[in-house]
Parts: C-alpha cells; structure tokens; sequence
C-alpha cells in the first residue's frame, strides 16, 4: 500500500488501526495537502450494498463542518479497494492520554465539552456517531478535540454486533472489537435503535475513562461486559473527580435513555458551568441514591421515649405527632412536619429494632417519601423522589395515597399505593421501590376511571398467612387480589355494586373506598364502598351487602377491632353529594356480628350541627385493651374513645384537614420480652376482655369510681 | 452563572449539574415541567414562548416560580 496512488492521493506510511480498516498518512497531490485515508477492511464489507450504505453514511458525514469534527473530504472504490479521505489530525488519542489513572479534572472538562460540541452538531444534521470511544478521540498538541469516524460504524458490517458473544484471544482483538463493546449502550444491546441519547451513554463512558482511566463496565468475556452494561452500576468516583463531574457522568449513565441528558448540547453547557462557575455544589453528594438528612427548625417536637403511644396525624398542610403514656388522658403536640405540605400517608415500623415513621409530603414540587428515626426531629430529605414511574410507564407520580407496612415476618419489606393506581414494592426497608408490574401492565388499566380525588390505589391489605396474597383497592377500579406474589392480579369484586355506571355490578370499576381484614380470619375482608357495606368470608370471590341498619352505607373509613374479629367500626356519611355525617350528627357506628347489624356510638361526639366527614385513612384502632379507637375529621377535629368506642373525647382541633391517623406504641428496646406483646397496663394478663378485674388499664380503673 | 446555554435546557441542565436535588423538583420522572410549576424568562412565561427549547438571550434572568394557586 505504502508508495500507491488511490485516485490523487499517494500514501505516505500507515499510521494506525482500527477496526473497520487501517489508517495512512497520504499526500493529496492536486490539493497540496496532507490528508488520512482509511482503507476499508474487506472482510467489513458483506457485499456491494454494503458499500452503497457506507457511501452515503460518508457523504452525509462530509457534510458536518465544525471544529471538532474530523472532517471526510471523499469517500471513494478505486481497484475494490474502498476507502475514506478525511482530514489529517495529529495528536493522541484521548484512549492513549487517560492511561491508566485518567487525566486532570480540567481537561477532562475541556475534552468533555468540545466532544458535546461535536455531537450536538452532528445530531442536529439528524447524524448519529454509533462507536464513540477514547479511540476515536484525537487531542492535537492545542488542545484541541477531534472526534473521528462519525456514522460509519454503523455501515461497516456486522463485527460490531457479534462482540457479546465473542471471547478475546488476545489484547489486539479486544482493542478493535469489544473496544466498541464497553462503549455501548444498554438499549443498543437490547437490540433497539439508537439515537443521539445512545452517543450520550459513550460520552458518560469516555468521561469516565478520562477522569480514572478506567472503564465503568468491563469483563473477560462479551457475555460479561454486556452483562454489567445491562444490569451493573459504575464504580463511584472519587476526588480528585469533582462531584459535579460525577453527576454529569452519572447521568450519561443511567440505563433508561429518558433519564439521561436528552441533548449533546445540555451535557456541554453541564460541562461548562462546573468548568467555569461553580465553586463546588453545597450539597456534598451529588449521587441520587444518597439521602441527607433534614432537620426541621422551628418545630415542636413532643418528648418520646419508649413506652409512650404515640399518634401520627396526616392532614393536607403538614404530620403531626402526638404523644401520650399508656392512659392516653393527655397529650403533647409536635408539629407541624413539612407544614405547608399535603401529608396524605404515614406508617410507623417497628420490625427489626426499628422505630420508624414514614410520611409521604407533597407539594408542587413533587411527592416525596421520607422517614425519621427519632421521631421527627430529622427527616430524610432524598435529592430525587424514592417512587418513580419508569420511563415505559408514561406516567408520572401525583401522589403516594397509603404506606403499607409488609408483614413481620418480612421485616425488610413496604408497600406504597400511589395515584396514578399502582402498585410500588420495597424489599430493602425502603431503600429503593420498584413498580409492581404485574397490575401496572393490567389489561383493566385503561379502563379504571378517576374517582373524586382522582385515580388512586389507596388501600393495600396483606394475608399474614399466605405470603402469595394481598389485595389493593382502587378508585375506582375495585378491587384487586394477587395470589401468586403480585405477578398476576383478578379483579374480585362480584357483588359490590357500582351506582354510576350502567351495569350496576360490573367486573371491575368499583369506587372502592376501604377494605380491611382482621389477621385470624384472612378470608373474612370487610368493605366500605361509594355506596354499599361489603363483607367477603371467601377471599373476595364474593361480597354480600351488610348494611343492615346503618343511616347511610356511603362512607369512606372502615377498621377492624384489634382482637375481635367479628367487630368492625365505620363513620356514615350522608351522601355522595353532601360527604358529611348524617343529620348534623357525628356517629361511629360498630357491628359485633360481621355486620349483621349495627349500633350507633356517639357519647361524646357533637350531635347538632356536626357537618364532618372523616376520610378513609383517618379511623384507626390502637392494640391496648381495652381497644382504643381514634379518628379524625377533614374539619381538622381529633377525636379518641378508651373504652372500644362506648365513649369519646376530644384529644385536638384546629388541625388543618385530617388526611390519615396512624396508631402507635413505642416499644422497649428490642430483644426485651415487653416488647413483644399487646401493651395491656399489667403486661402479663393479656386477651381477656372482662372489665371487672382489678388489674385492667389505668382508664378502666378511673371509671370504676363510678 | 457564567455559562453560555444557547436555550433553557441547556441553562435548566447546567443548574441541575450544580445542585443535583433541583431536577426532580422542577421536572417529573417523565421529564416534563411540574403541572404547577412556572418558569419566566424575565417576565415572560416560556409557556408562551419556546418552553424547554426557548432560546435564551445573554444575561437572561430565569426564574422558576410555583402557581399562585396555591394552598
């Protein structure tokens, strides 16, 4: 080759190799000019078409003029032999400078944004590089980039494809063809199309390899890089890698393109303003993954210690945490949590020595799910929300409805119900969530219709038994029930009427309100419906009517006594059109008899003038004995009965609306042997219900004066 | 800042490279704007201009503005 003229250029000496061909320096002797030519292996080329593709890849390729682009002058077939002119660029690979460990932070920005610059000009003439690498990087000794090789790759022939499964015989195989391996894109493997995003995930490769020397995803065989691309996540970097420069990186490397910088040209401007502006970013850690805690100043705090009940008060303006002893007479307020935020769900966890309280926070900004271990006094404060949809999904997180403690025996795991309806699962204490798919991808789905605060799984009921099964309820799709672990979900709800549709008992489509179920009996579920009070002695196969003597069977809250499971408390609201008690008359209403009937509970609830409504989350029982019951009403009222609901008082109001009311004893230090059971005032008495004896609860002891 | 973002992307992209928590304030997992959330380009709602791609002149002032609809 070295001596041989290709139409007017002659070719000087080979100055390297890659893997479509090899590269010489030639003289152009009707320009004057030293020029590069690449020969194109023959073994690249399958056959003529091949070459015609190659062709107009290079054309459309010769028409991309910037400074940082290597320019093709000609791409040409002389004797078979088909090669490329492009301009000569003398200098080293940006593979060559980062060696082993990398190159300094600044010129790694330098690189960085000019490599940008030369994918956003190319991507905007609708021009993909397909096989950036540090190879096709040359920096001449100014400093300046040149990115080679644009949009051939792809033409070339199909080496490129076979790297997954190919093993390396030797260091010179790696290098040409699993060079392109390491820098490829996870949705590339997966057989999909590229686009400039795809160019954005070498980049994120590139950089890294700047900034380390090293590669994020490497391994001995194909099989085993493509492994790590698809699933692994990068080793972090460290100082003397800026954490801003990390960011960026990160996000080049997210594994959903929809995540990653959707533009060459937003990469370069990140690249300039941590090259230029900014002192390093106030938050010291740039990953999403960390959470750094928050304080919230100004707050009242009440003073929890262990044995203490504690009560955790959602309402659409901030958490409250109330705190009392074992007689629950007197309260202390703190709060309010996120004032300013819809506090929608809270849950406490006391599983595994912990002593957690979860609060969902929402605002314009977002929905966020947070926690605190010291009973409010910080809070995690997650850079990026914990619960989000995945970019196939197409739709985005309005809120987090019900937080859903799994069961003791899976002490690592929660659940969430969200609006838009879904389903979210942690199995990691609540590290990381990921969308329960088997109801996202439901065929139903499309045909779920909002209900009146939107469309919302709001209600996620667990088999204690049966790890396999648990049932959501969703507004206003029904109910839904899992029996093989969330991959497959039926609708069950034959039986339960639908008053605004036109079938009056369809398949699914139900605006559901509550469901809830008493651990002993996990066949036996209760429901609360918009219109209708339900009971299921079958697992939900079929529901039967009970509202046998209720003032209205439209209501939202409905529990179950602790340790009765025949007995089931609702608050009756009027109407669908109206929402508030009945008859200006604040009233519980209890069944004994799995709702063979009910009796009104009302001794201290305000009977005139009472508009309230107390929302589906807002009634809740506590695990004393006798059972304590709580409520709270949307006109921002907290009302408390001792007694299993015979008598109430009122324990606050003024409140903003009550979202939700979670109950909650705060136990020994774990391994004590107090911890483990109910929290009767003796402690070593425990499920007899007779009121008599002497050594009852405190409360109980109070009313024997009478 | 002192960098040249030739549109608002750009210049949202660079903010969020500094302060890694903003993003998913301002935008959804889908990357849209929050629904109640209101960017200006001086006094001007990009809603009406260009929105993400709104062209930015030099020495733009952005601001990002949650809804007076509030509470």
């Amino acid at each position: 080759m070295i001596g041989q003229v290709l139409g007017h250029y002659r070719v000087v000496e080979k100055i390297g190799e890659g893997g479509m061909g090899v590269v010489y320096r030639a003289f152009d002797e009707t320009l004057c000019r030293d020029v590069a030519i690449k020969v194109v292996r023959k073994t690249a080329r399958t056959d003529s078409s091949a070459n015609q593709n190659l062709l107009s890849e290079a054309r459309a390729s010769s028409a991309l003029s910037h400074p940082n682009i290597c320019t093709i002058y000609e791409v040409a077939e002389t004797d078979g032999e088909l090669y490329i002119v492009m301009e000569l660029v003398e200098g080293k690979t940006l593979r060559a400078l980062s060696g082993s460990i990398g190159v300094a932070p600044e010129s790694v920005f330098r690189y960085g944004a000019q490599i940008a610059a030369a994918l956003a000009r190319a991507h905007d003439k609708g021009i993909i590089h397909h096989d950036l690498k540090s190879a096709n990087v040359v920096v001449t000794s100014s400093g300046v980039v040149k990115v080679l090789d644009f949009g051939l790759a792809k033409r070339a022939g199909s080496a490129l494809l076979e790297g997954p499964t190919q093993s390396f015989a030797s260091a010179q195989d790696a290098s040409s063809i699993s060079g392109t391996l390491h820098y490829m894109a996870p949705e590339i493997l997966r057989g999909e199309p590229a686009d400039g995003r795809s160019d954005l995930w070498a980049l994120g490769i590139v950089l890294y390899e700047a900034s380390s020397g090293q590669l994020p995803f490497a391994g001995r065989t194909g099989f085993e890089i493509s492994a790590a691309i698809m699933r692994e996540l990068p080793k972090p970097l460290g100082p003397p890698v800026p954490p801003g420069l990390w960011a960026v990186i990160q996000r080049c490397l997210s594994k959903e393109p929809a995540e990653r910088y959707q533009r060459a040209t937003e990469v370069q401007a990140a690249l300039e303003a941590i090259q230029w502006g900014a002192t390093a970013p106030q938050s010291p850690a740039p990953d999403s993954g960390t959470i750094q805690p928050i304080v919230l100043h100004g707050v009242k705090h009440a003073r929890i210690k262990y044995g203490d009940f504690v009560l955790l008060v959602g309402t659409t303006k901030g958490a409250f945490i109330l705190r009392s002893n074992t007689l629950r007479t007197r309260w202390e307020v703190g709060g309010p949590y996120f004032h300013g935020n819809c506090v929608y769900a809270m849950a406490y966890d006391n599983r595994a020595g912990r002593r957690r309280i979860w609060a969902s926070t929402a605002n314009y900004w977002g929905t966020l799910l947070r926690f605190s271990d010291d009973f409010g006094k910080s809070w995690t404060n997650p850079l990026e929300a914990p619960l989000r949809f995945p970019a196939d999904a197409g739709v985005s997180l309005k809120n987090i409805w019900q937080i859903t403690v799994g069961r003791p025996d899976e002490p690592d795991v929660l659940y969430c119900g969200v609006e838009p309806a879904a389903l979210f699962e942690s199995r990691d204490a609540g590290e990381t969530w990921s969308l329960v798919r088997g109801l996202f991808d439901h065929p139903h789905r499309p045909r779920w219709l909002p209900g009146n605060g939107g469309l919302a799984l709001h209600t996620v009921v667990l088999d204690p038994v049966d790890h396999r099964r648990m049932y959501v309820a969703i507004s206003s799709g029904g109910v839904y029930r899992t029996t093989d672990a969330g991959l497959t979900w039926t609708a069950q709800n034959r039986g339960i009427r639908a008053m605004f549709m036109p079938n009056k008992n369809p398949e699914f489509g139900q605006c559901i309100h509550k469901i809830a179920m008493h651990p002993a009996h996990p066949e036996r579920l209760f429901l609360q419906n918009h219109w209708g009070l339900y009971r299921s002695d079958d697992y939900g196969e079929n529901w039967k009517d009970i509202a046998n003597g209720v003032p209205s069977d439209f209501g939202f809250a409905i529990i179950v006594h602790p340790r009765n499971p025949d007995c089931v408390y609702i608050v009756p609201v009027e109407s669908d059109q109206f929402r508030c008690s009945c008859d200006g008359r604040l009233r519980v209403y209890r069944t004994r008899n799995c709702g063979a009937s009910w009796e009104p509970l009302s001794r201290g609830l305000p009977q005139k003038l009472a508009y309230e409504t107390v929302l589906r989350d807002a009634l809740v029982a506590d695990s004393f004995d006798p059972a304590g019951i709580y409520f709270g009403t949307r006109s921002g009222q907290l009302f408390g009965s001792r007694d299993e609901g015979r008598s109430w008082q009122k324990i606050l109001d003024g409140l903003p609306a009550i979202s939700c009311v979670r109950a909650a004893f705060v136990e020994e230090a774990p391994g004590s042997s107090a911890s483990k059971q109910a929290p009767v005032a003796t402690r070593n008495s425990s499920r007899e219900r007779s009121s008599s004896s002497r050594s009852r609860s405190p409360s109980s002891r109070s009313r024997k004066k009478r | 800042m002192q960098a040249s973002p030739g549109i608002l992307a750009d210049a949202l992209s660079a903010l969020y490279a500094l302060y890694p928590g903003i993003r998913d304030r301002v935008t959804n997992e889908q990357g849209q704007v929050r629904e109640h959330i209101n960017i200006f380009l001086g006094d001007e709602d990009v809603r009406y201009a260009g929105g993400l791609a709104t062209i930015l002149p030099p020495n733009s002032e952005i601001s990002i503005v949650p809804a007076v609809s509030g509470g």
